[in-house]
Order: structure tokens, then sequence, then C-alpha cells
């Protein structure tokens, strides 16, 4: 198990960042904002933590401690200047900033080593460590895709008229989901830099967007496991497992991406609504049900947007 | 007495065109208002600008005796405004239960654990109300028109609004389904409702309607007890599009 373990330590932590990463785009998105200025935060992260420990001799926890503060004060501000952007143009607008972190990376030597990077960044957190750091994350992506927030962030994605008109305040919402989403970038960042002990600004830009959003479609882009189904099949499977293909491991990611995408289109973690066995319950529960169906007499809450509506035909609904 | 929603010369202007011009009007508690005009006079945008989703380019809005104009429409559902659209907007990949809940947790009284509790009941009786508990489970998009109104319409008043906004609700809809949104209206003033519906239909809302309002090329054309109104030559020919040849 121990040497099992030794031999794939480096994928999983490879899966551990890229999971982080994918959840980072996926907390915006999944409140309609096509951001990936989360890629950015994640240099930030990585940089940020890596000159405060290793150039200035701060602990770990206090610098993700700070550099998390000004992640979030930073993606406030951005998110203030990106408010009337939607869509597209918003996620232009994002790989744009992610591009100037990068470019900033490159020039800023005394901060960032420049070219060459940051070396001697101390391992503090560890596989466990970030583990754990995903684990809190992907806790709160579950518990906020249930209840009244999950509701509340499916309709800002499906209609944003429609959730002002219902009492939603859309601009707060995409706010908090912008530094939020920025946030889990920087941790993103922290613990890449931990993990490797040096951060270059090889390891930022669009070739890390690009790899994000794939592990976020290919693993789910709306189920909170999405981003770690992803990051174990992209970071894990694909560099661990491919044997004799590993020549051609670029034209394998795009292949099993195409599939899913056209069968699959809510990622391999859209397989769990195939198997949810809550479905066959709702409907065995019928129109006698009554109001409250199977979620009755957890008021508020008891309803969620996982919960699979069932087809009128099954309830006995005819016009 | 205060009047539950009013606009005081209210104009909208979408680049060059004038939408609404100069339009004044009140909605009294209590009392099913009906604003009618022909397709493009305006009454949607006259609806959007109640409900804050769209801004006006003068004039004020007042709900509950208080300057709204300034405020977002997440803001004015909060104090009490309500409304359906004109196309069913209901969310798909939630039940019908889980979409009239939409229409709760998000006041200001739904915070505490007490007010969730309270606003889920609130929900399930606007179901009951509506006649669609029996389907709460269901997934909207596969109901019949009509109950997809109704749930619509269960989500509006589920938080008990002081006012109801209802844009064109019988659109598209069969006879049977007219009569069975009709019969729901007719309930919700009896129980005390204020509401404005919004209808090009001016025979469906004259036997259901406390108040007339005439619409047309953005402007107030007429108002006033429905049948009177409606008889204007003015309305008549805004209507068929002729003058009114008296019988």
């Amino acid at each position: 198990m121990i040497d099992w373990f030794s031999g794939n330590e480096g994928y999983i932590q490879g899966a551990l960042v890229a999971a982080l990463l994918a959840a980072s785009v996926q907390v915006a998105l999944r409140a309609g904002v096509l951001s990936f200025a989360s890629v950015g935060f994640y240099g930030v992260g990585a940089y940020g933590t890596g000159y405060l420990t290793a150039t200035q001799g701060w602990g770990t926890a206090p610098a993700a401690t700070v550099v998390v503060i000004i992640t979030m004060v930073l993606s406030w501000l951005l998110a203030l200047v990106l408010a009337r952007l939607r869509a597209l143009y918003l996620a232009m607008a994002t790989i744009a900033f992610v591009l100037l972190v990068q470019i900033g990376a490159l020039a800023w030597d005394s901060v960032t080593g420049g070219p060459l990077g940051l070396f001697g960044i101390p391992p503090a957190l560890g596989t466990g460590g970030v583990a754990l750091i995903l684990a809190g994350v992907l806790a709160v992506n579950a518990l906020t895709q249930r209840g009244a927030v999950g509701r509340r962030l499916l309709l800002l994605r499906k209609d944003e008229a429609l959730a002002s008109a219902l009492g939603v305040n859309v601009r707060h919402q995409h706010q908090i989901a912008f530094v939020w989403s920025a946030v889990l970038g920087s941790l993103a960042g922290i613990s890449q830099a931990s993990l490797l002990t040096v951060f270059t600004p090889e390891n930022l830009g669009f070739s890390v967007m690009v790899s994000a959003l794939t592990a976020l479609v290919v693993g789910g882009t709306w189920h909170w496991s999405g981003p770690l189904i992803g990051g174990v099949v992209f970071s894990w499977f694909l560099s661990a497992y491919l044997g004799f293909a590993s020549d051609y491991r670029g034209v394998v990611e795009g292949a099993l991406t195409v599939v899913v995408l056209v069968f699959l289109p809510k990622g391999l973690a859209g397989l769990f609504e195939l198997l949810d066995p809550g479905r066959l319950r709702r409907a065995a529960a019928g129109p006698t049900g009554g109001p409250g169906g199977v979620s009755a007499g957890v008021p508020g809450g008891a309803s969620t947007g996982q919960d699979r509506p069932v087809p009128a035909q099954e309830m006995g609904v005819s016009s | 007495m205060t009047a539950v929603l009013e606009l005081r010369d209210i104009k909208v202007r979408f680049g060059g065109v004038k939408a609404v011009d100069g339009v004044s009007l009140a909605l009294e508690p209590g009392h099913l208002h009906a604003l009618v005009g022909p397709n493009g006079s305006g009454k949607t945008t006259v609806v959007n600008t109640m409900s804050r989703l769209v801004t006006p380019t003068d004039g004020q809005v007042f709900l509950g005796g208080q300057d709204v104009t300034a405020a977002g429409p997440h803001e004015v559902y909060r104090r009490g405004l309500a409304r359906t659209f004109q196309g069913i907007r209901l969310v798909e990949g939630l039940t019908v239960r889980e979409n009239v809940l939409l229409g709760v947790q998000e006041l200001p009284t739904a915070r505490s654990r007490a007010g969730r509790r309270r606003a889920a009941e609130a929900a399930d009786e606007a179901l009951e109300r509506m006649d669609v508990h029996h389907v709460a489970q269901v997934a909207p998009a596969a109901l019949p028109y009509g109950v997809q109104r109704r749930v619509e319409i269960a989500r509006a008043v589920a938080g008990a609004p002081k006012i109801l906004l209802l844009d064109e609700p019988v659109a598209g809809m069969s006879a049977g389904e007219r009569q069975e949104i009709s019969a729901v209206l007719g309930r919700l003033r009896d129980d005390g409702m204020t509401m404005l519906l919004i209808e090009h239909d001016l025979r469906f809302v004259l036997g259901l309607s406390d108040h007339l309002f005439v619409l047309n090329f953005g402007q107030l054309l007429a108002a006033g007890d429905p049948a009177a109104t409606a008889a204007l030559p003015a309305v008549q020919e805004a209507f068929l599009g002729r003058k009114h040849v008296p019988a």
C-alpha cells in the first residue's frame, strides 16, 4: 500500500490541484458567471505564498492567510470592474486577466523570480493537507448545491431576469461567486507551490485554463463531484495508466473529451443521475405523495436542485 | 386611500423609440385592474417599469407610497410586488414545488429557520390554492400549458405580495384553459389581492376587472369603469382600427 502510494503520489498531487482548479471554474459557472479569472488567482496564490515563504521567511499558514485575503480584495475589485460583462465578453476579459498575471510573473523579477520562477518554497502542506483543503471545498460545494442556495444558483444560471424578479440580487450573487471562484483558484496555487516547492510562469497561462475547463467538462460541469472526477481522470489515470499510448496522450484526451461531450453532456458525474435510486422512489410516491412528496417534512430546504423531477406521465398527469 | 402602486408621468425610450410616453396611473387596494392595448402599445414596458426590470427615462414609480424609481427589481419584489411573465418562466431542473419555493425563499421573512419553515408552508398552501399540489414533485415542462401557468401564479402569490402583475396570462391558451385561469383570478380577487392584468384581448378582461386602463402608442388613452371605457369610440378605434359606428 505504502509502495503504491509512493509510486502514485505525484499523480495524486496533480489530481488534487487539478480538481481544486476545476472547482474554481465550476463555482463561478454554476452561478451563471463564465470566468477564468480564478486561473489568474492561481498564479497570485502560488507566487504570493512562494514570495512570502521562500524570500521573506514567513510561515506557510500566515502567508496563505494573507494571500487569500489579498485574493478576496483583488477579486472583489475586479468583479466591480467586470460587473457589466456577461458570457463570452466576461470570459474574454478574464482570459486577458490571466495573461496579464502571466506577463506580470515574467516581468516582476524581484517578487516572482522572472522567467526562472521561485525556488525553495517550503513543502508545508503535503498531499494530506491539500487533500483536506479539497475535501473542505467539495463539502461546501456539495452543500450549496442543495436546498435554497442550490435553487438560487440554478435560477441565476437559467434566467437572470426571473431571478431578479423573484428577489435575487443578481449582481451581488455574481460578485460572491466570482470572489469564491478566485479564492479556490488561489488555494489551488498555494497548494501547487507548496507541493512542487517551485513555481514558474510556465505553470500558469492559457494551457492551465484549458486543462481546468477540460477536466471540469469531462468530470461534470454542474455536479460538485465533477472537478474531482475530472482531476483524477486527467491528472492521474491518463498520466499513470496510459502505458504504450502515452505518446498519444493529447489524442486520447481529445477523443475522451469529444466522447463525453457527445454521449454524457453532464460529464462522467452525470452517470450518477442514471443510477439515482431517489428518482424511482419519487416516481413510486405518485400523485398521492402530496405536496411535500418524498421531501416533505424538511421545510425550506428539503427539495434540492439535484433532485431530478419526475416526468408528468409517471405521475399520472395528463392534459 | 394610498394607492398600492402608482406611476407618475412615466416615459421610457429605447433609442429613438418612445415605448411609453407620459403614463400616470394608480392601482387601488383589493381591485383587479386591467391594462389593455393593441400589440406594441407599450403594455409590457409599463409592467417591466413597475417591476423595475426597465428603468424609466423620466417619471416616478411609487410602491405603497414609497418612491421605488431607483430600486432594483429584487428590492421591489421584497417589498411586495410579484409578477408573472408573458411567456411561462418556470425553472427547468426543479420540481413544481421547488419552483414555488423560489417565490418565497428570498423574502426577508425567510431568513431565520422558523421563517424558512413558514415560507415552505406558504409555498405548500399556494400549491393547494392553485390546485397543483398533486403535481408538486413533477417536472413543470411535462405539464399542460394551463397547469404550468397555475404553477407560475402559485409561485407569485406564495409570498403574499401586496400586488400581483400578470402579463398576458392567457396568451396562447385554449378556451378551457382560459376559463381555468379566469376562475383562478376571480378567486384571488375575492381574497382581496390587488392585481394588474395585462391583456390585448378586451373581451377577456371585461367581465373580470374592476377598473380598465387602455394604452395606445405608449400613451394612456382611457381609464375607468371597464364597460364604459371599452365602449368609448377612441378605444374601439384603437382595437378595431376604424371609427366606432354606433348600433
